[in-house]
């Protein structure tokens, strides 16, 4: 009993922190249609941001090279650090790429992820390279797992209440009336008065951030990281979660989410490998969301929950 | 008085092709001019330069003695220079309503701070600002699609909801594209009442793109006749009528 309560709550730990990484790509492509393929690169920064910051001092020798940092720095510290850094991040990295538009930027998106991930890989005397960061601490560390586990998972969970709470101010407040305008018309948008490229950076930014979150609360549910978990897969598992749900809806991102993340990709982890065919399961897993890919492209283009139109004064 | 808005020698390139020679316009403040010409004679052009959407090759251009080419559009409206487009531009899948509130000048809520805090001040705001919008579309009379995808509208429609989403910006003056086109007889007559209206009570000033005599005619105060990028004539409708420049133009050369 207690095995199955910790499997579903782990579960429904995991969804919930790809959640955020869905409202951040609602908050950039639904919102505001930024082509943006790179979602992952701010997840890797503020994990690698968490981890660093939060994981115990040593001093050991890693690949010839002295390993110093680690600051030990507790949970809440690591956490808003990554918030702060994926921002920053965005920032930095919205300035050149926010210049591109549609698919260009898709393509400016994915290789600057790509980037980040062989940064990670290879400046060894920040992040360890390949043999990865450990011993990353939870807020109830050293208290015993179950109550540990339990914490963990109710805080993710407001974490996203909150996330998703913002969201929803954004996209029914006059700024997500912005955001959508330059999703449909930037032209006309532009002409209405509206500086054009400062909404973009905004939604760059707050989508980053909220990655960057998301890449914080990822690595301590794990407790390790390591460079390889950030390949563009993620980025497209998220694409795919957020057209499933409905782009464009914050509840359809977390719907969706849970559809694909919760239920095919990590529901099936437990699945009994066939003897003599190993990577039969994994590789039919991904022809499996293709298909529902294709079959939510098919018959339901607009999502789960499509979008819903923002009713003004619901008069008399 | 010197013009509320005034073109001196602008020119624009496209690589080898003048689209706009050496055009120099002036519009007094509280007037309705218009501006016509055959097909391709840069009309849309000079709306592009006004606005800022395009650079002018070589010239200048003015608005309440400020000079405004090299602006970007965003700052050419919110210094009170607001244009429409020819081929309706609505905002597809925002409600008729959306699209008027996204035009209201200054708005709190566009900063995220206030948006997501919500205080009284931008709701306060908001509901100001959806008055005004709920008048203005009673008017232009789509009111009774204020809660309807923009997309669903009719082309005449749109065109209305294009000339109130203008006017939203608070605009001193109004650049409109052809406003009419598309527009069914009642609601041009009533367009052109509207026009009008505004020009007396709110001493707003027009600059219409027309290719419907009866419009640009019997509304306007001053006609600019473009042709092949030049202003070729400009007066009063009955002048202008009257031009054998204009009729030449319009109807080709006798042999």
């Amino acid at each position: 009993m207690e095995g199955i309560i910790t499997f579903v709550m782990s579960i429904v730990t995991i969804v919930a922190i790809y959640s955020i990484l869905s409202l951040a790509l609602n908050i950039r492509w639904g919102f505001t249609g930024l082509l943006d393929f790179g979602i992952v690169g701010f997840f890797a920064i503020g994990a690698y941001t968490s981890a660093i910051l939060t994981s115990p001092a040593s001093e050991e020798i890693v690949f010839g090279f002295k390993h110093s940092l680690g600051y030990g720095f507790p949970f809440i510290v690591g956490f808003f650090a990554a918030a702060l850094a994926g921002a920053l991040a965005g920032y930095l990295i919205g300035t050149p790429a926010l210049r591109l538009r549609g698919d260009y930027l898709a393509i400016m998106t994915i290789g600057l992820s790509e980037v980040i991930r062989y940064l990670a890989l290879n400046e060894k005397w920040l992040t360890r390279g390949a043999q990865g960061i450990r011993n990353l601490p939870r807020p109830l560390s050293g208290y015993s797992v179950i109550l540990d586990t339990l914490f963990y998972f109710i805080l993710v969970c407001i974490i996203l209440l909150i996330l998703y709470f913002i969201s929803q101010r954004i996209y029914n407040s006059p700024l997500g009336r912005v955001l959508k305008g330059i999703r449909e018309d930037e032209i006309v948008t532009e002409a209405l008065g509206k500086k054009i490229v400062g909404f973009r950076m905004l939604s760059f930014v707050t989508g980053a951030a909220y990655a960057g979150m998301a890449g914080s609360l990822w690595v301590h549910y794990s407790g390790a990281i390591q460079p390889h978990e950030f390949v563009p897969d993620i980025t497209f598992l998220i694409w795919v979660s957020l057209v499933i749900g409905g782009i464009g809806n914050n509840k359809g991102a977390i719907l969706g989410t849970l559809v694909l993340i919760g239920i095919i990709h990590q529901g099936t982890r437990f699945l009994p490998t066939i003897p003599g065919y190993t990577y039969l399961i994994p590789g039919l897993r991904v022809i499996f969301i293709g298909v529902i890919l294709i079959i939510c492209l098919r018959f339901r283009p607009q999502g789960l929950i499509p979008e819903k139109a923002v009713k003004m004064g619901k008069e008399k | 008085m010197s013009p509320l808005l005034e073109t001196k020698e602008v020119t624009k390139d496209f690589g080898g092709l003048r689209a706009v020679n050496h055009c120099s316009i002036a519009v007094e403040k509280g007037s309705i001019c218009g501006l016509i010409g055959p097909n391709g004679a840069g009309k849309t052009t000079l709306f592009n330069l006004l606005t800022g959407t395009y650079k002018p090759t070589s010239g200048s251009v003015y608005f309440k003695n400020e000079r405004i080419d090299g602006l970007e559009p965003h700052e050419t409206c919110l210094r009170g220079l607001v244009r429409t487009f020819q081929i309706a531009r609505e905002l597809k899948n925002m409600t008729v309503l959306e699209n008027m509130l996204l035009a209201s000048k200054d708005q709190l809520g566009e900063h995220l701070i206030y948006a997501v805090i919500k205080p009284k001040k931008m709701v306060a705001q908001e509901k100001t600002n959806l008055e005004k919008a709920l008048q203005i579309l009673e008017i232009v009379g789509i009111k009774h699609l204020r809660q309807e995808l923009a997309t669903n509208l009719s082309g005449g429609q749109r065109k209305m909801l294009e000339v109130a989403r203008a006017l939203m910006a608070d605009p001193e003056m109004l650049l409109l594209d052809e406003p009419t086109s598309g527009a069914n007889l009642d609601e041009t007559k009533n367009l052109m009442k509207y026009i009008e209206t505004l020009r007396k009570e709110q001493e707003l000033t027009f600059l219409i793109v027309e290719h419907k005599m009866e419009v640009i005619m019997n509304l306007c105060d001053k006609i600019f006749v473009m042709n092949s990028g030049e202003n070729l004539a400009e007066g009063t409708p009955h002048e202008v009528q009257q031009n054998p420049q204009v009729i030449e133009a319009y109807l080709g050369k006798e042999k």
